[in-house]
């Protein structure tokens, strides 16, 4: 009843996709990976895929925030704001 | 304030929103699959001739239903990632340039951020060059695959598009 399928634009965009239907995007993926094909690989959410993808939230926000530590101690070093002026 | 502080706390939210909200209606599947009570006895209506197992209709809503759960699941992370960038916005004092903005509504906000982060972190030393790190790069792909399923999974009149 709710088979939506992913659509032509995410398909030109991205072939490994995280939402869909493990055996779907394989099919799909052998028979050329057509983004207008019909037979688009379903959205398919499962506690594994759901979880992946927070997963992949939070990697970027540590990521995000190792960076802001450095940018906040940078501005608070007027050396390390300038190195040429400390030589 | 500490964006990735309400962003974890949004992300443990979905988690537990997640598991509790699809328990009943994996339950209902695992009774049908296991012929328990209820479903151990066939209803009045159940014709063996047709073909189809007992409770097939039951057992399909319930997946459609643990379904709609996982959508707006996947649309409330969206929107926990989408708040935390513009958290970050004011944690970090920037806004989105025009260009941003155009690149947001062409793209999605996921790119626009991707690249206004990239030129702030980048503009503040060389050891920052954040965006182009193959650890980061393969965050930002793995986030986007996720967040183009989103706009497929806003399921109408629960989670409002914005």
């Amino acid at each position: 009843m709710l088979g939506a399928r992913h659509d032509p634009k995410t398909l030109t965009r991205h072939r490994d996709l995280i939402f869909a239907s493990e055996g779907e995007l394989r099919m799909w993926v052998d028979d050329g990976a057509d983004p207008d094909t019909l037979l688009a690989p379903r959205l398919e959410i499962t506690a594994e895929n759901l979880g992946a993808a927070i997963t992949e939230v939070e990697k970027l926000a540590d990521w995000i925030e190792e960076r802001i530590t450095d940018v906040s101690a940078r501005r608070h070093d007027p050396v390390k704001q300038d190195p040429e002026a400390s030589a | 304030m500490d964006a990735a502080y309400f962003l974890r706390l949004r992300t443990r939210f979905i988690g537990r929103y997640y598991f509790t909200g699809v328990g009943p209606f994996r339950e209902i599947q695992r009774k049908i699959d296991a012929e328990e009570s209820p479903y151990d006895e066939p209803p009045p209506s159940f014709d063996p001739e047709y073909g189809e197992p007992a409770f097939l209709e039951e057992w399909i809503e319930a997946d459609d239903a643990a379904q709609v759960v996982g959508r707006s699941a996947v649309s409330l992370l969206s929107d926990a990632l989408k708040l935390y960038c513009k958290a970050l916005e004011q944690q970090l004092g920037f806004r989105l340039s025009a260009e941003g903005k155009a690149i947001a509504k062409k793209e999605g906000f996921l790119s626009a951020y991707k690249g206004a982060l990239g030129e702030l972190l980048q503009l503040t030393g060389p050891t920052a060059r954040c965006v182009s790190t193959s650890s980061s790069r393969s965050c930002w792909r793995a986030i986007a695959r996720s967040m183009a399923s989103t706009c497929q999974c806003s399921v109408p009149g629960m989670i409002p598009r914005r």
